[in-house]
């Protein structure tokens, strides 16, 4: 293995993708861009202000302080999955430049550990971002003196949470690639991982909860994820780094041993036999139906269905919800349709095929798990609320699909479309809540913000063929 | 069809401005009021805020909107604004595109 090779490798994947997410979307817009780094800057600052405000109001002493840090453990955990799985899909979504490392003079253990260099790096910077409200704030109040709490409770706990999800990764493509499952690698894999990342965010409450449980009663508990602050409290900060050195030293080799003998190459459909052929609204139900990612989210709505069924609880329709997280591709599922001969239709027409064609697909596959309810008839007042929040997320995902087109599937585009959907809804949530709004005007405007949701989706698409009409008119535009 | 979208785009933006500025109002009012049992009203009274402390030692809150009639006029102001800026937008831009037709110098 040479080590050159290896970060020229990393380089050059990082530069792909860098490239790629800037080049698709509302990310190609320079102003666009801008404005997204100046809120992400402006975010992080004011979080920071923030929490260095509510440290200095509300929290009285250094204790209280690494409670912090030893609770944010969990969260650390649970943002480390997360961008791991994303990681995992940016990779699936880029098979061509897999194939083109192929041509290249670089052994598949080279390419290996380059891919993991970058998903490392990814992590990194990603847990990073993500926690550096709560170090800046932590180092306002304690100085230099929070350096080894941030160190042990974010650096620590991220960097081996990622080691052991690729040993994880890689042990269950070996079973798959000695079973002869090789091309079902990547489905089974980030079902697995997405159904663990909703299982761990579930018990994330219980482990804060019993963290703090430890703490009024004077002592600092193991709970696995807060392992590197609890042996800084008992052993002191040496012990802690020794511990987190050789366990990833340790998983650093068992990560390089299990890692697969060949990079598989993805499955993006999936041959399912789609009935009713010939009806106008086949072509989108067979597209949405036979994309492998519609298959884990699928897969992950069942296996949390079934697991939340098991515990006795009625929180199990809710399970249903996860298959809206395709929503988002559907006007890029059906793009491939649009570029057939003889396929035209009015913007009007379109959105509503690809909203019928959404309800059906989510329709069929959410039964399964409403036929749990039979069994469990005190669920049957959360079916209803699941129903009518399915039948809310098909439009609302319509809505985004159209508004952040997901060109070639890119991750980030949905992402961004996701995240800026869900920031909206939740301010104005929270808007509403405070101001007590009474229930039967809630219910109108959640009727008034669909009907909304509908006339601005067939605007967007509107738009969008006014573009596609205009890049055809003016070649390079 | 445009100028109704345009319509359509001002009233949204007067809602979430109005909801903004209520809920703004409602956590201004919280953060500032001191005194117990204190009845505060806020954006020319469309918004109150209550805390009482109750013999069992927990607290009470009062919050949300008082008077509808106040949010719904600055709901329709803001529209106004708003719609009233889309049109110098859209003017500005037309008339630099007049500009620049007749000087092409400037583009």
């Amino acid at each position: 293995m040479s080590t050159a090779r290896i970060l020229i490798l990393a380089r050059l994947f990082f530069r792909y993708f860098t490239r790629k997410a800037l080049s698709v979307g509302v990310l190609r817009c320079r102003l666009a861009r801008t404005l997204l780094s100046l809120s992400a800057v402006a975010g992080v600052t004011l979080l920071s202000a923030v929490a260095a405000s509510v440290f200095h109001d509300m929290i009285p002493g250094k204790r209280e302080l690494f409670l912090v840090m030893q609770v944010s453990t969990a969260g650390v955990v649970f943002w480390t999955f997360v961008v791991f799985i994303f990681v995992k899909i940016l990779f699936v979504k880029s098979d061509q430049l897999m194939r083109y490392t192929m041509l290249l003079p670089v052994s598949h253990r080279e390419r290996s550990a380059a891919l993991t260099l970058y998903e490392f790096s990814m992590v990194a910077l990603s847990v990073g971002v993500l926690f550096l409200p709560l170090a800046i704030a932590c180092l306002t109040r304690l100085g230099a003196e929070a350096i080894p709490a941030m160190v042990t409770g974010i650096f620590m706990t991220a960097v081996s949470a990622y080691l052991v999800l690729s040993v994880l990764h890689n042990l269950v493509a070996l079973a798959l690639e000695a079973f002869g499952g090789s091309r079902l690698v990547h489905i089974v894999t980030l079902s697995l991982m997405a159904a663990l990342t909703l299982w761990y965010n579930g018990a994330s409450l219980t482990l804060i909860r019993d963290i703090t449980g430890d703490y009024l009663q004077g002592s600092v508990g193991f709970h696995l994820v807060n392992l590197f602050p609890f042996l800084s409290e008992q052993a002191g900060w040496p012990m802690a780094a020794a511990a987190f050195l050789t366990l990833s030293a340790v998983l650093t080799i068992l990560a390089a041993f299990t890692s697969p003998r060949i990079f598989p190459l993805p499955r993006r459909f999936i041959r399912v036999p789609v009935p009713f052929a010939g009806r106008s609204l086949w072509p989108m139900v067979a597209a949405l139906t036979r994309r492998s990612e519609w298959w884990i989210a699928v897969g992950v709505a069942y296996v949390c269905s079934i697991l939340l069924w098991l515990e006795g609880d009625t929180a199990f329709a809710y399970s249903a919800l996860i298959l809206l997280s395709q929503g988002v591709y559907v006007h890029s599922a059906a793009s491939r349709l649009r570029l057939m001969p003889g396929y035209t239709r009015s913007a009007g027409k379109e959105v509503a095929y690809m909203l019928i064609g959404q309800a059906i697909v989510v329709a069929i596959h959410a039964l399964p798990i409403s036929l749990l309810a039979t069994v469990r008839p005190d669920a049957l007042d959360d079916l209803r609320t699941v129903g009518l929040a399915l039948l809310s997320g098909v439009i609302l995902t319509t809505l985004i699909a159209i508004v952040f087109v997901a060109e070639n599937d890119s991750p980030l585009v949905v992402f961004t479309g996701y995240a800026v959907c869900t920031g909206t809804l939740v301010s104005i949530g929270a808007m509403v809540g405070v101001l007590q709004v009474p229930g039967p005007w809630l219910w109108f405007a959640a009727a008034c913000t669909q009907v909304l949701a509908v006339v601005y989706s067939v605007a967007g698409m509107k738009q969008i063929m006014r573009w596609k009409r205009h890049e055809a008119a003016v070649p390079g535009s | 069809m445009k100028r109704l979208f345009q319509v359509l785009n001002a009233v949204l933006a007067g809602f979430v401005g109005a909801l903004l500025l209520a809920t703004a109002s409602i956590l201004m009012l919280m953060f500032s009021t001191r005194a117990p049992g204190t009845r505060a009203v806020g954006l020319f009274g469309g918004v109150l805020f209550q805390a009482a402390d109750r013999s069992d030692g927990s607290m009470t809150l009062e919050l949300g909107v008082e008077n509808w009639t106040g949010f719904v006029v600055l709901w329709v102001v803001l529209s106004v604004l708003a719609f009233v800026s889309m049109l110098m937008f859209g003017w500005l831009r037309r008339y630099r595109e007049g500009l620049a037709a007749n000087r092409p110098d400037l583009e």
